[in-house]
C-alpha cells in the first residue's frame, strides 16, 4: 500500500471506530434503568407523574432508545451535545470552556515526561546491564508503581500545607497568565510522573534494540566517536518508536487528568466529568467521553501517520 | 484400529505405536547430560536467579497471605459448593491435558461439576437455599475491627490520633478521621487490592486471548470486524470508562471487576492476534490441520499455547495498573460504600480535609500508610512482571503503564 493510500485508509477508519465509540457510550448510559428525570422526581416529593412525563417529553427521554440515539448523534454532528440539566446550559460550551485547562495540564505533564524520559532513557541504554541501568530501572518501576493520587496528596501536604510554597487551591487567575506556569508545577509533576517512567523504559528498550544493529558497528568501525554514534545515529532511529508511544500515552494522561484535577481542584474536563458522575449529568458524561475518545483516536491516527513518514521502510 | 479426528476417520493408525516410536527407549549417544528442559522450566530457572524479581515475589506472597488471614472468612454452604465444584472441574480438565484422549468418565466429571456449580449459583437467588454460613478461616490478624469507631467504647480513644498519642504498640498507624484503627484498616484493605488485580487480569486475559486468537486465525473480514471493536475499546481512557460503568452498575466487588475487565481485555486481544498471525504460518499448524483437527482445537491447543508469552508478560505487568485504577476509584469515592477499608478509599478523607482550606492539618499517618501499601504491592508486582519478561525472553519488551491506565 502506498503512503497516500495508507493515510487515506487510516483516516477513513476513523469513521467506523467513532460510530462504535458513540454506540458504546450511549448504550452504557441508556441501557440501564433510571434516567435523570426519575432522579429529579425521587428527590422532590411535590413531583407528580404528569410532571415527570412532561419533563421526559421535553428532553426527548420518552422516545425509543434507538431513536434517542439517532437524535443525539444527529445533534452531536451539528455540534449540539445537549444541555446540563442542573443549569440548563449547553454541554458544548462547558467542554470548550474547560478544554484549555486540561490541554495545558496534559501538555505540561507530557513535556515534563519527555524531558525526564529521553535523557535518562539514553543513559540507561548506554549503560545497559550495568549499575546505572539497574538503578534507573528501579527508579522507573517506582515511578510507574506510584499511585498518582497518593503522589499528589503527598506533594500538596509537603509543599502546600507544610512549606506553604503553593496554595492548596489554584488561584483564580486567567489560564494564560504567566503566573499559572508556577501553579502548574505540582499538578504537572503528578500527572507526568507515571508517563515519564513509562516513556523512559520505552526509550531504553528502543535504544538498546537499535544499538544491536549492524549500522552501529559500521559507524563505530569507521572511527566515529561514540558520542556521534549514539546521538546522531542511534537516537534518531529510536525516537521513531518513542514518538508513537508518546501519542499512545494520551489515553493514560486523560485517565490521570480525572484524578489529578480532582486533587488539585484544577477546573478542567476531568474535574467536570467527576462532578457530572456525582450529579448524574448524563449529557455531560456522554459529551466528555465522546470528545476525549475522539481526541485519542485522532492522536493514534497522527502517530500512525507520523510513523509511516518517519520510517520510510514501513509500508502497509 | 481407527482413530477419529474431526470428520476424517483414519484407518490403520495406531496412536500407541506412534507414541512408542516417539519416546526413544535408549538415549541417543552423546546426549546423556543434556537435560531437555521445557520452556516454562527454563523460564523459572532464569526467574529464580533474578534477585529483584524474587524479592517482588516474596513481597507479593507475603501480602497475599496477610490478605487471607486479615479477617476471618465465613462462607455460605452454597458458595463453598460452587468453589469446590469449580475446583473439581478445573482439576479434572488439567488432568485430561496429560492424556492423549480424555475418557468419557473424565469428560462427564468435568461437565457434571461445572453444571453443578452453575446450578448452585442459580440457587443462590432463592432465599433459604443458600444454607448456613461456615467459618472456613478463623484467624484474624487485624487487632481491631476495621470498621469500629473505637471512641464509642473506649473513652481514651479519639479521632485523628497520631501513632504516638494512641500508643505505638496498640495502634502503630494511629487512628483515622473517624477514630478507627488505621493498622487494622491497612491490613484488612489488602483483601481488596491484592485480589482484585489478579481477578481482573485473569478474566480480561481469557476474554482477550479467545477474541484475538479467533480474529487472528480466521483473518480477513472476521479479523477486520473483531479488531475494529478492539479499536473502539482502546479509544476510551480506561479510568473514564471504569467510572461510567461503576456509575451505571453501582458499587461492589464484581461491579468493579466488570468496570476494569471491559476496558482491560482489548490489550490482550491485540497482543495475541499479532502473535497468532506469526504462529499460524508455522509447520506444526499445517500438520495439525492436515491431521483433521478442528479449528477450535487448532487455535486453542496448538496456536495459542505457542503464542502466549507476551500475554503472560503483559498480564503480570497489568496487575499493578489495575490495582492503582481500583484504588483511584476508591480515592474518588466511587464504587465503594463510605468507610470501606480499601487503600485508595482511605485517602478520601485526607483530600476532603485538604480542600477545607487554611488551617487544615494533614495527618501524615493517614496519608502515608495506605498509599505506601498500594505502592509496595504494585512495585512488587511490577518487579515480578519485569522478571517474567526477562525470563521468558519475550521478543519485544512490554512496558507497564503507570497511573492506572
Amino acid at each position: 500500500m502506498s503512503l497516500r493510500r495508507f493515510i487515506l485508509y487510516r483516516i477513513l477508519s476513523f469513521i467506523p471506530i467513532m460510530v462504535g465509540v458513540s454506540v458504546l457510550t450511549f448504550a452504557l448510559i441508556h441501557l440501564t434503568p433510571g434516567d435523570p428525570v426519575s432522579l429529579i422526581a425521587s428527590g422532590n416529593p411535590d413531583f407528580s407523574a404528569a410532571d415527570e412525563a412532561r419533563l421526559r417529553a421535553r428532553y426527548g427521554l420518552d422516545e425509543p432508545v434507538v431513536q434517542q440515539y439517532f437524535t443525539w448523534m444527529g445533534n452531536v454532528l451539528q455540534g449540539d451535545f445537549g444541555i446540563v440539566y442542573s443549569t440548563d446550559r449547553a454541554v458544548e460550551d462547558l467542554i470548550v470552556r474547560r478544554l484549555p485547562e486540561t490541554i495545558t495540564l496534559g501538555l505540561f505533564g507530557w513535556v515534563f515526561a519527555l524531558l525526564i524520559a529521553i535523557p535518562t532513557g539514553i543513559y540507561a541504554a548506554v549503560r545497559k546491564d550495568q549499575l546505572g541501568d539497574d538503578f534507573s530501572r528501579i527508579v522507573a518501576l517506582s515511578g510507574i508503581s506510584l499511585p498518582n493520587f497518593w503522589l499528589g496528596l503527598m506533594l500538596l501536604s509537603i509543599f502546600a500545607v507544610t512549606l506553604g510554597w503553593w496554595n492548596v487551591l489554584p488561584p483564580n487567575t486567567k489560564l494564560y497568565h504567566p503566573d499559572m506556569l508556577y501553579y502548574l508545577i505540582l499538578p504537572g509533576i503528578t500527572i507526568g510522573t507515571a508517563s515519564a517512567a513509562t516513556m523512559m523504559r520505552i526509550m531504553r528498550s528502543a535504544m538498546a534494540e537499535e544499538m544491536n544493529k549492524e549500522y552501529v558497528t559500521t559507524a563505530r568501525a569507521k572511527g566515529l566517536p561514540e558520542r556521534t554514534v549514539i546521538l546522531k545515529h542511534v537516537l534518531r532511529n529510536s525516537l521513531i518508536s518513542v514518538t508513537t508511544a508518546a501519542a499512545f500515552l494520551t489515553a493514560s494522561i486523560f485517565s490521570g487528568a480525572i484524578v489529578v484535577e480532582v486533587i488539585f481542584s484544577w477546573p478542567g474536563l476531568g474535574l467536570e466529568f467527576y462532578d457530572a458522575i456525582l450529579l448524574r449529568e448524563i449529557n455531560v458524561i456522554m459529551g466528555i467521553t465522546l470528545f476525549l475518545s475522539a481526541v485519542i483516536i485522532l492522536m493514534n491516527l497522527l502517530a500512525d501517520i507520523a510513523y509511516a513518514f518517519l520510517d520510510p521502510r514501513i509500508r502497509y | 484400529m481407527s482413530t477419529e479426528r474431526g470428520r476424517i476417520t483414519i484407518e490403520g493408525f495406531d496412536p500407541e505405536v506412534v507414541r512408542e516410536r516417539e519416546t526413544p527407549t535408549q538415549e541417543p549417544a552423546g546426549a546423556t547430560d543434556v537435560a531437555v528442559e521445557s520452556r516454562w522450566a527454563r523460564a523459572w530457572r532464569r526467574f529464580r536467579r533474578n534477585r529483584s524479581a524474587m524479592v517482588g515475589l516474596v513481597i507479593v506472597a507475603f501480602m497475599a497471605t496477610v490478605a487471607v488471614f486479615a479477617m476471618p472468612i465465613s462462607l455460605t454452604l452454597s458458595t463453598i459448593g460452587i468453589i469446590l465444584s469449580l475446583a473439581v472441574a478445573l482439576g479434572l480438565s488439567v488432568l485430561s491435558r496429560f492424556r492423549r484422549r480424555a475418557s468419557t468418565l473424565l469428560k462427564a466429571g468435568i461437565y457434571g461439576s461445572a453444571a453443578l456449580a452453575l446450578l448452585l449459583a442459580v440457587a443462590r437467588y432463592y432465599p433459604g437455599l443458600t444454607g448456613p454460613s461456615l467459618t472456613v478461616q478463623p484467624i484474624q490478624l487485624a487487632p481491631y475491627d476495621p470498621e469500629t469507631l473505637l471512641w464509642i467504647d473506649d473513652p481514651s480513644m479519639e479521632r485523628d490520633m497520631s501513632p504516638r498519642e494512641a500508643g505505638l504498640f496498640d495502634h502503630p498507624f494511629g487512628t483515622d478521621s473517624e477514630g478507627r484503627d488505621m493498622f487494622s484498616r491497612v491490613i484488612a484493605g489488602s483483601r481488596w487490592s491484592v485480589s482484585i488485580g489478579f481477578v481482573v487480569v485473569t478474566i480480561a486475559s481469557i476474554i482477550g486471548v479467545a477474541w484475538g486468537g479467533i480474529a487472528g486465525y480466521y483473518g480477513s473480514l472476521v479479523d477486520e470486524v473483531m479488531m475494529r471493536i478492539v479499536d473502539v475499546v482502546f479509544a476510551f481512557p480506561a479510568l473514564l470508562l471504569a467510572l461510567v460503568i461503576v456509575f451505571q452498575l453501582g458499587g461492589g466487588y464484581f461491579q468493579l471487576v466488570a468496570a476494569f475487565v471491559i476496558p482491560g481485555w482489548a490489550i490482550y486481544a491485540r497482543l495475541i492476534r499479532g502473535e497468532v498471525l506469526k504462529t499460524k504460518e508455522m509447520e506444526f499448524v499445517t500438520a495439525a490441520r492436515a491431521l483433521g483437527a478442528r479449528d477450535r482445537s487448532v487455535i486453542f491447543r496448538h496456536i495459542v499455547p505457542n503464542s502466549i508469552t507476551p500475554v503472560v508478560v503483559q498480564a503480570s505487568l497489568n496487575v499493578g495498573t489495575v490495582v492503582i485504577g481500583v484504588a483511584a476509584l476508591g480515592f474518588l469515592g466511587i464504587g465503594f460504600e463510605a468507610g470501606t477499608p480499601e487503600w485508595g478509599h482511605m485517602l478520601t478523607n485526607v483530600r476532603e480535609s485538604l480542600i477545607r482550606g487554611p488551617g487544615a492539618s494533614i495527618n501524615w499517618w493517614q496519608t502515608f500508610f495506605p498509599g505506601a501499601a498500594i505502592f509496595t504491592f504494585v512495585m512488587a508486582m511490577n518487579l515480578v512482571g519485569d522478571g517474567i519478561n526477562d525470563a521468558l525472553d519475550a521478543q519485544e519488551d512490554i512496558e507497564p503503564i503507570g497511573g492506572g491506565g
